[in-house]
């Protein structure tokens, strides 16, 4: 098994626009996709992001507000699982419900994990 | 779609939504309305993600109350509303910014809100879409779904009655005195259409407008709360609507299609919700005049309890029918009253009846139908044929154009 890495992007706009019984029947989604996952014993951890953030640059001599980036851009939120391969990991998170937005994204990361 | 998931929830979100809006709306001021809705609805959708991952909190209300007010307040900030208000209000946002969730504080503001929906300023479908706007926590998309309206027509409707609730209302209260009365009969009314409107036979969107006869009945019981409110008249409409919400589970067949009364398997029907009609008919009773309300819970209590169909007590239907027009000529009315009638004297009777008030009726879209089923009672094919044809020609929606297409299936060749 190694760990791997969703980061979530995307998928405000569709969630702004929905009425509180659909926002409602798409949380429960994602709570039964997130249950088969630790039911299999797969789901590591996970919480979703704010949008607003700060930015440490140059040395920490300036810190900006942000990012401000486009809605797509920005990463809302992340999930760490137990996968048996990239490919493994990858289907996987076809079945999140994230992905019902057009403008939704999921990267897949493995995460370098060293060993002695 | 994940039913058990959003059932075991039992609509928490569109109810809060409901129960957040009245209450700060109730606070502030109606004119606030579009920054309310807009925080409430940015509270739920930042609920949803952060309990999708971890669960549902402890008090889910008191965690959607407090990122409410917070957004509500935010958005005021930008806007430098707060600098605008009124030192009253402006002193109320700023001390109930870390005020706890107050539990007991709710009912109250959504009966307030109920009356400010129904406010006279607004025409009766009005009242009814910001009902459920408002109250009920539909979308623009939902309330044209479950009434069967363009969804541009009923956004034009609802920005309209939203003109009209910011502008004449306000603050939100109960009437008293003289003015309670007809404030009331208009809020019965329109809790009455939405229950009816839920009730019409369509099978599409059948689990939607079964949730407007729940609403229905969840707003009738806030009224029921209030002593002022808890009148004749409601407790007979509630039991009329609890009457024939039981027996929403044997409506339709496993492959989703209607049946009519006489179909009906009754073994299914829901008993608690006839025990509770009972005693709400008979609270009622208690009132020396008898409502139209009343007259239509009677009528119900008949066709629900009955053993059979066959069974059916027709003659005090009828009896209730003919006290229901002297108060309600409605061509609805007349035409349950004919369909009684054939059941007692006979189709003949009922058809030459019916040809008395033929006037009155023509233009009603169900009234061919019923013409169509007395001529087959008589064995008169060839007509029951061309009135059903002309119903069919005539019908408003897909359902009831196969309902009645199969019928008309079912009758070729006799």
């Amino acid at each position: 098994m190694q760990k791997y890495l969703y980061l979530f992007r995307g998928g405000d706009k569709m969630m702004a626009a929905m009425s509180p019984e659909e926002v409602e029947a798409h949380m429960g989604e994602w709570r039964i996709w997130m249950q088969e996952l630790a039911e299999k014993g797969q789901l590591i951890d996970g919480e979703p992001l704010f949008a607003e953030g700060k930015q440490v640059v140059k040395g920490g001599s300036v810190i900006t507000d942000g990012p401000f980036a486009e809605g797509t851009e920005i990463v809302g939120g992340y999930l760490m699982v137990n996968a048996a391969s990239i490919e493994d990991a990858v289907e996987l998170s076809k079945g999140c419900p994230i992905l019902q937005a057009e403008d939704a994204n999921i990267e897949v990361r493995q995460i370098q994990v060293l060993e002695f | 779609m994940t039913t058990e998931a959003a059932a075991t929830l039992d609509h928490l979100f569109r109810h809060e939504y409901g129960r957040l809006v009245s209450l700060f709306t109730n606070r502030y001021s109606t004119a606030m309305i579009d920054s309310i809705e807009d925080a409430v609805q940015e509270a739920l959708y930042k609920a949803a993600k952060v309990w999708a991952f971890k669960g549902l909190p402890e008090n889910p209300q008191a965690w959607l109350y407090r990122v409410a007010n917070n957004a509500l307040i935010d958005s005021l900030r930008k806007t430098n509303r707060v600098d605008r208000l009124d030192d009253d209000t402006k002193n109320q946002v700023e001390e109930t910014q870390e005020l706890e969730f107050a539990q007991d504080e709710l009912g109250d503001e959504q009966l307030r809100m109920i009356f400010a929906c129904c406010h006279p300023s607004m025409k009766l479908t009005e009242q009814l879409m910001l009902s459920l706007k408002l109250l009920c926590g539909l979308s623009v998309k939902e309330i044209s779904r479950a009434l069967l309206k363009q969804e541009e027509a009923t956004k034009k409707a609802i920005t309209r009655a939203k003109k009209k609730f910011k502008e004449e209302i306000g603050k939100l209260e109960v009437p008293v005195g003289n003015e309670l009365e007809s404030r009331l009969s208009a809020v019965l009314q329109v809790i009455y259409l939405l229950f009816n409107e839920g009730y019409k036979a369509t099978e599409g969107e059948r689990l939607l407008r079964q949730d407007l006869c729940d609403e229905a009945i969840r707003l009738a019981f806030l009224l029921k709360n209030e002593p002022s409110c808890d009148n004749g008249e409601l407790q007979a409409l509630i039991s009329m609507m609890l009457f024939k919400a039981a027996r929403f589970p044997a409506r339709v067949d496993a492959k989703g299609r209607l049946l009519t009364l006489a179909e009906q398997d009754r073994s299914k029907y829901d008993e608690d919700m006839m025990q509770w009609g009972w005693k709400f008919l008979k609270e009622s009773s208690a009132y020396t005049y008898s409502s139209i309300y009343q007259l239509e819970a009677t009528i119900s209590c008949y066709y629900t309890t009955a053993e059979t169909y066959e069974k059916t007590n027709w003659q005090s239907i009828l009896g209730l029918y003919d006290r229901l027009i002297a108060l309600k000529p409605a061509p609805v009315v007349h035409m349950s009253r004919i369909l009684v009638l054939s059941k007692l004297e006979g189709a003949q009777y009922a058809l030459n009846e019916i040809e008395k008030i033929e006037d009155e009726l023509k233009g009603n879209q169900s009234f061919n139908a019923l013409k169509a089923d007395l001529y087959a009672d008589v064995m008169d094919w060839p007509k029951a044929r061309l009135h059903l044809q002309r119903a069919i020609s005539e019908s408003q929606n897909f359902t009831e154009r196969r309902f009645l297409q199969d019928k008309l299936r079912s009758w070729v060749g006799r």
